[in-house]
């Protein structure tokens, strides 16, 4: 009886999805989550891609407060889950073992425009991405020379202090680092050209992540990045050329691989060099080229495999304007090879996609269908959304979108480096993978309004609902808790599941001097998956403005309790033995508080941002390995030539 | 207990933005330079270790947005306990409102944010002789004018120092306060 009531209710629950996406059918598309830069310098934040916690349109999660790893669609954060990085149209893919890397990007936060979030399906350039974008707008240079450049550390608490030779010893846990940057500009009638020069700096001595760090290199426990870049761009009558390109080293690095359920320490080469064309806004072509360098470190006691991994995508674009339905015309080939003495692709590394963007009506609303083919390995996969936007009342505005995405695993970045083809890691590793579909599928949908409350309260409410497939594989103890237990390693899973939610934005503003701004997302996701991101997270910001010249501001996130399949070393264990491992799930929710000020001196030439990060001292941790950020002191100075 | 300083700056800084509006003096018209010695004058759990042997402030106050903004260093030397001695060099800023209780005497109370670097004087790793710490506190005065410019100061400072065992010290100073009107571009430079 009580599996005939089950039964109904996943009947009656299905029925809920079916309609919901039909009704998402009849509306149109998401709004996106742009952050411009004055978002960016309110926060504590310290690099560019910290700002993602401050984004409920996406989920992070870390063991080093460094290396974030993000999903923008709530699939697993630990594949290659389908979002690109994208900085003024031009095509990134720093990788490093399949996974993107946002932080290894030769960006400073001084660059920054905007930081566009899009996490429907949409067509950019001739690229279509069915899971997310991350597309960074630069700033456009003023006219003549322009020099700019910031200083800027951040400062743990918990150090030992004077008591270190005393019988309260403790371990010293430094500083969080540095980020240095210093850029040169020259802007004429007719373009511009930029060099940037960068310096990061970020320590891993946090107890929580130290140990196992430290047992794999005798270099001091800390990533550098160095960075340098050059970006050119030509405006003509007719004709427009961008190139872009950046060179980026980093030693040690440490990426946290769960599968092997530690850090390993590299030499990270990024390159990167990209030229984009455009002609009248008719025909825009683009060619990306990427090479992420892996090598061993000198000091390091153990290492993964080294590799070179070069990428090229070629994309055109023709925009056909003057039709009475217009008409966007992409077509992307893509290839990318991984080489070293171990790891040869061969074949199969060429995929072909052809993207379309039909206009189906613009006067009353905008709708949209977006169409992607995608052929790889002799398989064929299919993206379709359809979108719509529609004006409603005096200032509101509607919007849904539905899509159906297709994808290729073995086209997969993250798959074709630990599967192959050519040598399989995980086998080596012994993980044995079975046979498994090479096409999977995700559904999406999401029905919203935007409006203006009370004439001040700008509003909006997106309920968005998600059906997905994934292939997920990981280390897994026969007991959670049982620390004598070995290990059984089940590793491979096949998730099938649906996800559905809420999210609202509140941007108000009282009076000329204080705003505030509340972002709220709940899920609600009946999802069999290794992991599983906080069902609720609210981002609540104030900031109080006397002067233009400074802005007092705190901000409050809170993220509800998490789960995730992962382990941690037994500190009673000394070797790195099966056995060692314990397993550690439950992710605490709480409030994450910071509160700081920004001061324009000099005729806004000068800028002074002091901000301290976790106010209440809470154990805040995005992953249950990783480190807890005490409560911290950021400070840093920016400087303009010509003022901001 | 570690959540006091954090909440006290918040409740602060909130009560002197809502008052913020009813300021006296033009943000940065003026400039009161200040020094003077500093002393230790409650005993903590560092002073089971080390004693203060001395110390002095420097100082700069300014009008502020809401209030008085102060830019300060404070420098203080400790004896030697197991061969180890050390000097504690806090930077820090502070944000101040002032109340007129008694006719040209105001009184200064506000919060402190800094850093505290320590220089450890021992033969120890080299490498560890330095350290900075995350650093909080009160700050309060009693101003008490000599002549148009000139004045004296009563100083009291209450700092946490957010080291894995946490330092709270107390400190009282004597300071002899100087003001003047804020240069045209030093005035250019702050605004």
């Amino acid at each position: 009886m009580d599996g005939y009531i089950l039964k109904m209710i996943k009947i009656i629950y299905q029925i809920i999805v079916i309609v919901f996406l039909y009704v998402s059918y009849c509306f149109g598309s998401g709004f996106n989550d742009t952050v411009r830069l004055y978002d960016l310098l309110n926060t504590s934040n310290f690099r560019y891609a910290d700002f993602l916690q401050y984004s409920v349109n996406v989920n992070v999660s870390s063991t080093d407060f460094y290396h974030w790893r993000i999903s923008i669609n709530d699939l697993s954060d630990y594949h290659e889950n389908g979002w690109v990085i994208m900085i003024d149209e031009h095509l990134l893919k720093p990788l490093i073992y399949g996974e993107k890397i946002l932080n290894q990007l030769a960006l400073s936060s001084m660059l920054i425009d905007s930081i566009e979030i899009i996490d429907s399906p949409e067509l950019i350039s001739g690229n279509y991405s069915d899971n997310g974008i991350i597309h960074i707008h630069t700033v456009k240079p003023k006219r003549g020379f322009n020099l700019y450049g910031s200083v800027l550390a951040g400062n743990e608490s918990g150090d030992p202090g004077p008591y270190k030779y005393t019988d309260k010893s403790s371990p010293n846990i430094d500083k969080i680092g540095y980020d240095n940057s210093f850029i040169i500009e020259y802007a004429f009638r007719s373009g511009w050209l930029r060099f940037t020069l960068f310096h990061q700096q970020h320590t891993f001595t946090d107890t929580a992540i130290r140990k196992r760090i430290t047992s794999t290199t005798e270099d001091w426990p800390g990533a550098n990045k160095i960075a340098g870049s050059f970006d050119f761009q030509h405006y003509g009558k007719r004709w427009t050329h961008s190139i872009s390109s950046a060179l980026v080293s980093n030693q040690p690095y440490f990426l946290y691989i769960d599968v092997l359920g530690r850090e390993y320490p590299m030499h990270l080469t990024y390159f990167q060099w990209s030229y984009a064309g455009n002609r009248r806004n008719f025909f825009k072509w683009y060619v990306d080229y990427n090479l992420n360098q892996i090598r061993q470190c000198d000091n390091a006691i153990q290492s993964l495999e080294p590799y070179d991994q070069h990428t090229v995508d070629l994309r055109t674009e023709f925009v056909l304007d003057n039709l009475i339905l217009p008409l966007r015309i992409g077509y992307q080939v893509s290839g990318d090879a991984y080489i070293s003495d171990d790891i040869n692709t061969s074949g199969n590394i060429f995929s072909q996609s052809i993207n379309l963007e039909f206009f189906l009506n613009r006067k009353n609303s905008i709708s949209k269908l977006l169409l992607s083919f995608m052929y790889f390995d002799k398989k064929l996969a299919l993206n379709i959304s359809l979108q719509n936007k529609q004006k409603i009342w005096n200032r509101s505005l509607l919007f849904s979108q539905l899509s159906m995405s297709q994808r290729h695993t073995s086209r997969d970045q993250f798959f074709q480096f630990w599967r192959g083809p050519g040598r399989s890691l995980l086998s080596e590793h012994g993980f044995d993978l079975p046979d498994y579909p090479d096409l999977y599928t995700f559904y999406s949908g999401d029905i919203g309004i935007k409006t203006t409350l009370f004439s001040k309260i700008k509003t909006d409410i997106r309920f968005f609902i998600n059906h997905q497939q994934e292939h997920w594989w990981f280390k897994s103890l026969s007991s959670e808790s049982a620390e004598d237990l070995e290990p059984e390693y089940a590793l491979f899973k096949f998730y099938n599941g649906t996800g559905a939610g809420l999210i609202i934005n509140l941007n108000h503003r009282f009076n000329k001097v204080i705003h505030q701004k509340l972002s709220l997302k709940i899920r609600a996701l009946e999802k069999n998956s290794a992991d599983n991101f906080p069902a609720i997270k609210l981002v609540y910001g104030i900031n109080y403005q006397p002067d233009q010249n400074f802005v007092l501001f705190t901000n409050f996130i809170y993220r509800s309790r998490s789960y995730r399949i992962h382990y941690q070393l037994n500190p009673e264990c000394e070797g790195t033995e099966q056995s060692a491992f314990v397993a550690k799930n439950i992710l605490a929710g709480g409030v994450w508080g910071e509160a700081g000020f920004n001061k324009w001196c000099w005729n806004r030439r000068l800028l002074v941002r002091v901000a301290i990060q976790n106010i209440a001292n809470k154990q805040l941790q995005f992953h249950p390995l990783g480190m807890n950020r005490e409560m911290s002191m950021i400070a840093g100075i920016y400087f303009w030539l010509k003022g901001q | 207990m570690k959540k006091q300083p954090v909440c006290i700056i918040l409740l602060f800084l909130l009560t002197s933005t809502v008052s913020g509006s009813s300021r006296n003096a033009e943000p940065f018209s003026t400039i009161q330079w200040a020094i003077g010695p500093l002393t230790n004058i409650i005993r903590t759990d560092i002073n089971r270790y080390w004693c203060h042997s001395g110390g002095f402030a420097m100082k700069a106050r300014t009008p502020f947005y809401f209030g008085a903004a102060e830019l300060g260093v404070a420098f203080h030397s400790y004896d030697e306990y197991k061969s180890v001695e050390f000097t504690q060099v806090h930077c820090y800023l502070a944000f101040l409102k002032e109340f007129s209780i008694l006719k040209k005497i105001p009184i200064y109370l506000g919060v402190t944010i800094g850093n505290s670097f320590f220089r450890f004087d021992s033969e120890e790793n080299q490498y560890l002789q330095n350290e900075s710490e995350l650093t909080l506190g009160i700050s309060g005065g009693i101003e008490i004018p000599i002549t148009q410019k000139l004045s004296a100061e009563i100083t009291s400072y209450y700092s946490k120092i957010f080291t894995f065992h946490a330092i709270k010290t107390t400190n009282l100073g004597l300071l002899f306060a100087y003001k003047i009107t804020t240069p045209r571009w030093m005035a250019i430079f702050l605004k």
